[in-house]
């Protein structure tokens, strides 16, 4: 029996600063456990504290609590972090090819076995016709999509994407969406992955957590948890959720922002006047 | 993509194959630039020995080189004695420059980084003053290596203190280089300082230092050379993945499991052992450091399995080169080389720069 990979968070916390003046960029975070064939949507406003945490269960961040892996390869789990652009002189195949070789994979060899997989997800992204271009040369959703790349071709067990789709066109954020959610289905990949757009976030995810200064504040299945309430507690947003028809999933409707329709209602409009 | 399987096979296989076949060529391609560049080397070598007050062809020379016995012995200490400890000191001391630069390049994220514009060899050249001027030693030791061990700890302590300020929170690359400046021209005035101070017969020294020469290579001094390149070299072929990762960007490299810090420590203390050593036994030589990387990244890319080999290979090429244009331009006249690397350097360094060449720019 082979054993699924699973995640769990205990307290988890970040300290950022020297001790005296530190403050907590995150605080005692627990989960319920997240186990293969789930993608996890983290989600949040800005500075909620959503990198922090992947950058705790990365390993890259240390801190209060306990991250609680299991994974058949003992690896850690795999990374994305938020886009960056890179000046190295590589070959999108080469970028690829150097994030299969890292930890000490078959040495300077690179065997057909490691360029057939290499292949077989350039080709699932879409983005087969791009092998061969410069990494400098891409835009930034094509970077996105290597970068993606790069986590795949590690074989990930426990897979945690930082916004992978933040600079992608809507038809490739759904398809990325949708290849994830197929390695997790079909492959048992446990994904944690940070998204903005909610809709995306009920569409894919089989849980939620939501993350708002630091803290968790809610868990559990997107339906349950995405609620007019809480968009308004944490985004100050006035939405309503639609059912959706039979057999599709729910989606979200925004009507406007809950902040300035309480204090300033016509603010964005007498700012716009005002600039002219 | 819509509708494709997870595993391959869901493009037509032409198209899988193609990415695994073109990545092949690509590598053959590249192992084929090597191999000319290490054909061009060769080739400088034999012009070096060739090359001097007393001109040889090609024949006496490669005789002289296989059967030293079957050669008069005029021919044999000219190219056993003299040339050859000379034109392999510049194949040695252009490769250790040239990994050294493609290693700072590559750890400070910063194409402008090379052992000489960030102040490790004025900082050499410093150490070795201080020793010759005023016999002053860092740490006790006999006197034939008081200079080289000066000169090196000189230059280590500048790469560590380079290292330490670019590991501050919110230095920027430009800022690492401009720090590097403000080392040369410290280190320099020091120098002058010491110079200044220093007896004729000590100024004679220091001048040859800070013109760096290749004319008192003996085969002792390239022994050394040859042996620090031969330690720091595979340290670095055996980290070639994650050194071409940190290219990708430090966020990226530490995400897959990279110890970034570790790994640019490491690197910064190998990279000060290979730019000091050489530049302790032929003073300071500029250009080949910083225009050897990027000569091999523009022919090859930064896949280090590649570029490493392709930066000591250009870096010694150049030297070389360097080495023959020193002993051509005057005849019966041996310039300091680095007079030479600069002046042939620096038109070369602006047309690299000025070329529309793509790769060039993604700098």
């Amino acid at each position: 029996m082979v054993t699924r990979p699973s995640l769990q968070l205990r307290g988890v916390g970040v300290r950022y600063g020297a001790a005296a003046a530190s403050r907590l960029a995150l605080a005692d975070v627990t989960t319920p456990v997240f186990s293969g064939g789930e993608v996890v949507a983290v989600i949040g406003p800005n500075g909620a504290g959503k990198s922090t945490l992947f950058r705790r269960v990365a390993g890259l961040l240390g801190g209060p609590g306990e991250v609680l892996v299991t994974s058949h390869s003992g690896r850690p789990p795999c990374y994305l972090p938020q886009d960056t652009a890179a000046a190295a002189v590589l070959t999108v195949y080469e970028a690829v090819l150097l994030a299969r070789k890292q930890g000490g994979r078959g040495g300077w060899r690179v065997d057909d076995a490691d360029l057939a997989l290499i292949d077989g997800v350039l080709g699932d992204l879409g983005i087969a016709e791009l092998a061969f271009r410069n990494l400098a040369e891409l835009s930034g959703g094509q970077r996105q999509l290597v970068s993606i790349a790069q986590v795949l071709v590690r074989e990930p067990e426990i897979l945690l994407m930082d916004e992978p789709t933040s600079a992608l066109d809507l038809h490739r954020q759904i398809e990325v969406l949708a290849l994830v959610r197929r390695l997790a289905s079909a492959r048992g990949l446990c994904v944690l992955v940070a998204l903005h757009d909610l809709n995306h976030a009920l569409r894919v995810a089989d849980q939620v957590m939501v993350l708002a200064d630091g803290r968790l504040v809610a868990a559990g299945p997107p339906r349950d948890v995405i609620t007019p309430s809480l968009l308004e507690e944490v985004y100050g947003v006035r939405a309503r959720v639609e059912p959706g028809g039979p057999g599709s999933v729910p989606y979200l409707v925004v009507e406007g922002s809950a902040r300035d329709a309480a204090a300033r209602p016509d603010a964005s409009v007498a700012y716009l006047r005002a600039a002219e | 993509m819509a509708g494709a399987a997870v595993t391959a096979g869901a493009l037509p296989t032409g198209e899988r194959v193609s990415g695994r076949a073109a990545y092949r060529a690509l590598a053959r391609r590249k192992k084929l630039v090597l191999a000319g560049l290490l054909a061009a080397l060769v080739a400088s070598i034999l012009v070096d020995l060739m090359t001097g007050a007393a001109r040889y062809g090609v024949a006496e020379v490669m005789r002289a080189l296989l059967s030293p016995e079957s050669v008069p012995a005029a021919l044999r200490v000219v190219i056993w004695e003299i040339r050859l400890p000379v034109a392999l000191m510049a194949v040695v001391v252009g490769a250790s420059l040239a990994v050294a630069g493609a290693q700072m390049q590559t750890i400070l994220n910063n194409p402008l980084a090379s052992p000489f514009t960030l102040g490790i060899s004025a900082a050499a050249s410093f150490g070795a003053a201080l020793a010759l001027v005023l016999g002053l030693s860092i740490i006790p030791i006999a006197i034939d290596y008081m200079v080289p061990l000066n000169a090196f700890l000189a230059a280590a302590g500048a790469a560590l203190l380079i290292h330490a300020l670019s590991q501050r929170r919110g230095v920027s690359t430009e800022t690492v280089v401009l720090l590097g400046i403000a080392l040369v021209f410290t280190f320099n005035a020091l120098l002058s300082l010491l110079q200044f101070v220093a007896s004729e017969q000590a100024l004679g020294a220091v001048v040859f230092w800070t013109m760096g020469s290749l004319t008192k290579a003996t085969w002792h001094k390239l022994a050394i050379t040859s042996a620090v390149f031969a330690v720091c070299l595979p340290l670095f072929l055996r980290r070639v993945w994650v050194l071409t990762a940190l290219r990708l960007g430090e966020d990226k490299a530490a995400s897959f499991g990279i110890n970034v810090r570790r790994l640019r420590l490491e690197t910064m203390l190998l990279v000060s052992l290979l730019a000091a050593v050489p530049v302790s036994f032929v003073g300071t030589i500029g250009f080949v450091g910083l225009v050897g990387p990027h000569i091999a990244r523009m022919l090859i890319g930064e896949d280090q399995r590649f570029f490493l080999p392709a930066s000591a290979l250009a870096g010694a090429t150049l030297l070389s080169a360097a080495s023959v244009v020193s002993k051509s331009l005057i005849p019966g006249l041996t310039f300091p080389i680095s007079i030479v690397t600069a002046l042939v350097g620096v038109p070369f360094f602006f047309a690299l720069i000025l070329s529309n060449n793509r790769r060039w720019r993604s700098w």
